[in-house]
């Protein structure tokens, strides 16, 4: 079971647990309301492992601020949890999401796996899909009336960064540009921002959103899928 | 030729579709070469099809609907089939190991887009990851073992998980998922989060899977069955 060793409503400064010098930094994008609520399982990989680990965390808000952190003694016989509503009451909403970035220490004793629900659903989400060194990173996005996708990406990094995100549709390449602050998170709504490629009733279309950073940086990604209906975002799936 | 190749599954179901999207990349070359793939679909120890697709280029991403490029599996609606993908390019140079690709299960109220396992050599070859396998009113797990080598497969589960699935060997060119055991998993003590009961156990395989298969953890809708999320074990 984990236990909540310190939270702190302030960031601190250093990470200054020897233990924790040769660690595993792991990024989540996490959202608490009004659409999703997420949860973060710790999963023990080897029995091999000491009785306990320490994970310690840090949520940053949009603009890169950190609003919460705390340091969790997980026992590695058994798979714990963090709801992160609990945690998340601080946080800033952007786009009409409470969402955050998710910075994650520790051994490697353990795979974190993020998961989200809505009402009706949940799903799994990979915390492995990144642009890295500059290189550009293509996702599907199958475009249908009806249905929308936002579109995450995390900044993990201590300097802002532009980045370039490009709808592959057929021969046409709109783009669109955002600056992303330090450690801060974006979410991108790719219908309302690529209007135009809407198609029409009863049919859909095949795109790619091309993502890449300016600035050599690296970029944690995820996109989310679902249905609209009276400005209700219902889950269909994401990227596992 | 330069190849990359992966290893995974679709789902032919009615009113479902499979997709495959690949991005071929090479570190340092912008230039959009042409690539080949070439794609193969097996189920219960035979090679259906193979097919060769041309027209794909490097540093464009492009998708393939597998249930028109394979349509006797919507004819069959086999349920799940084994896929084995190939990138080649004919230039020389190019290391197409950066290469991502995307698999997509898809029908009218949900979607799941996955990672499929790339297929490495033997000393290129990783630990095994631990999954997770969740029963509760959400979502269902399955383990799902691919085999698309000539060889006859048997995987060996770890991990407290590991006596809820009933592994057998797996045939070659075979695909088998393997449902948790209902009588194992009631043993499992449950527990209270924010949205109910769930029933958790940790799940690893005992040692990797030899080149050209693959294990996967499904985790299906638990009132449409439908796959949500796919994870490599």
């Amino acid at each position: 079971m984990a236990e909540l060793i310190r939270e702190s409503g302030e960031r601190k400064e250093t990470m200054e647990n020897p233990d924790l010098k040769r660690l595993r930094n792991e990024h989540f994008w996490v959202s608490s309301g009004p659409f999703f609520e997420s949860a973060l399982f710790m999963v023990p990989t080897s029995s091999g492992c000491p009785a306990t680990t320490l994970l310690q965390c840090e949520l940053y808000n949009t603009e890169g601020e950190c609003f919460n952190t705390l340091e969790i003694e997980q026992a590695t016989n058994q798979t714990g949890l963090l709801e992160l509503a609990q945690l998340m009451e601080a946080c800033t909403v952007e786009s009409g999401m409470r969402h955050a970035q998710l910075k994650v220490r520790h051994s490697g004793d353990l795979t974190m796996l993020h998961r989200i629900h809505c009402r009706q659903r949940a799903c799994f989400l990979s915390s492995e899909i990144f642009a890295d060194r500059g290189e550009p990173f293509a996702i599907p996005v199958e475009l249908e009336q009806g249905r929308s996708h936002i579109f995450a990406v995390i900044n993990p990094e201590q300097n802002a960064v532009t980045v370039r995100m490009k709808l592959l549709a057929g021969k046409r390449k709109p783009e669109h540009t955002v600056v992303i602050p330090p450690n801060g998170t974006r979410i991108i709504g790719v219908e309302s921002i690529f209007r135009e490629f809407q198609p029409g009733e009863g049919k859909s279309l095949q795109a790619y959103l091309r993502v890449s950073a300016a600035n050599d940086q690296r970029l944690f990604l995820q996109l989310l899928e679902g249905s609209e209906r009276s400005g209700e975002f219902s889950l269909l799936g994401g990227l596992s | 030729m330069q190849t990359v190749q992966w290893i995974t599954f679709g789902l032919a179901q009615s009113l479902s579709k499979t997709t495959v999207h690949f991005f071929p990349s090479a570190a340092g070359i912008a230039a959009p070469y042409p690539v080949v793939t070439r794609l193969s679909c097996f189920r219960a120890g035979e090679c259906q099809k193979s097919v060769t697709v041309e027209g794909l280029r490097l540093q464009q991403p492009d998708g393939i609907v597998i249930d028109e490029l394979f349509p006797f599996l919507q004819e069959q609606s086999t349920g799940l089939f084994g896929l084995e993908m190939t990138l080649g390019c004919g230039q020389p140079r190019v290391d197409l190991s950066r290469s991502n690709c995307f698999v997509e299960l898809r029908n009218k109220s949900a979607v799941t887009k996955f990672r499929p396992t790339m297929v490495q050599t033997a000393s290129d070859k990783s630990d095994c990851s631990t999954g997770m396998i969740i029963k509760d009113a959400y979502l269902n797990t399955s383990l799902v073992f691919v085999n698309g080598t000539e060889q006859e497969m048997s995987p060996g589960l770890s991990g407290s998980g590991a006596p809820i699935f009933q592994c057998s060997s797996v045939a070659p060119l075979s695909i088998l998922e393997v449902v948790a055991s209902e009588s194992a998993l009631d043993k499992i003590e449950p527990r209270q989060f924010g949205w109910g009961m769930s029933r958790l156990q940790s799940l690893a395989l005992s040692e990797p899977i030899a080149s050209g298969g693959a294990c996967y953890l499904m985790y299906r809708d638990a009132v449409s069955r439908f796959p949500l999320s796919v994870r490599q074990l």
